[in-house]
């Protein structure tokens, strides 16, 4: 389970994955590292992405 | 410690620290009945509630050490609902009893008023963010 590897609830991750809840910087940075991507790939900028 | 074996402990906790206060607050308001118990000892007695009352905040700063950042977010939000509530009608109650001469209520009241608006906040928020108990 994603929840056990990166420490956090079940819950927690789903807050995430429905962009309910935004991770800590810490949090994002093991998430990206656990999937093997760049964080700027796992994790979208909506400042960034609407001008 | 996963956050249900953490939220699990926490409510035993506070539930027993309650019980042990109501219990010593039952004793204690028998013992000043009886005029045989010497003051010294009446005082001593009156520490021990503090302790019971002070046993589930410990609990309560333990558990949100112990659980993740969004489920301490929650817990944030139902103590920031507790407080509120806590502040309006203690603030409110002070005021009717100043000018409209309301019975007054002791500030005891208050810890488990706290936890009661604590507690309604912290389901509110955990059913709305999908948390289960």
């Amino acid at each position: 389970m994603l929840g056990d590897k990166l420490d956090v609830s079940r819950q927690s991750i789903i807050a995430i994955e429905s962009g309910r809840f935004d991770p800590s910087l810490p949090l994002a940075f093991k998430i990206a590292r656990l999937l093997g991507e760049p964080i700027e790939s796992v994790f979208q900028d909506d400042e960034a992405a609407d001008p | 410690m996963n956050h249900k074996q953490a939220n699990r402990r926490f409510v035993t906790v506070t539930i027993t620290s309650m019980a042990v206060f109501v219990s010593v607050c039952l004793v204690l308001a028998r013992a000043d009945d009886v005029s045989a118990v010497p003051p010294p000892v009446l005082w001593i007695g009156s520490v021990i509630p503090v302790a019971a009352l002070l046993t589930p905040v410990w609990a309560h700063w333990r558990y949100l050490n112990e659980i993740d950042e969004f489920l301490r977010s929650i817990q944030l939000k139902a103590i920031f609902g507790g407080l509120g509530v806590l502040l309006v009608l203690a603030s409110s109650w002070g005021f009717v009893e100043l000018y409209i001469d309301a019975p007054k209520i002791s500030m005891f009241w208050l810890n488990p008023l706290y936890w009661i608006a604590y507690s309604v906040g912290a389901v509110y928020f955990s059913r709305r963010e999908g948390v289960e108990a």
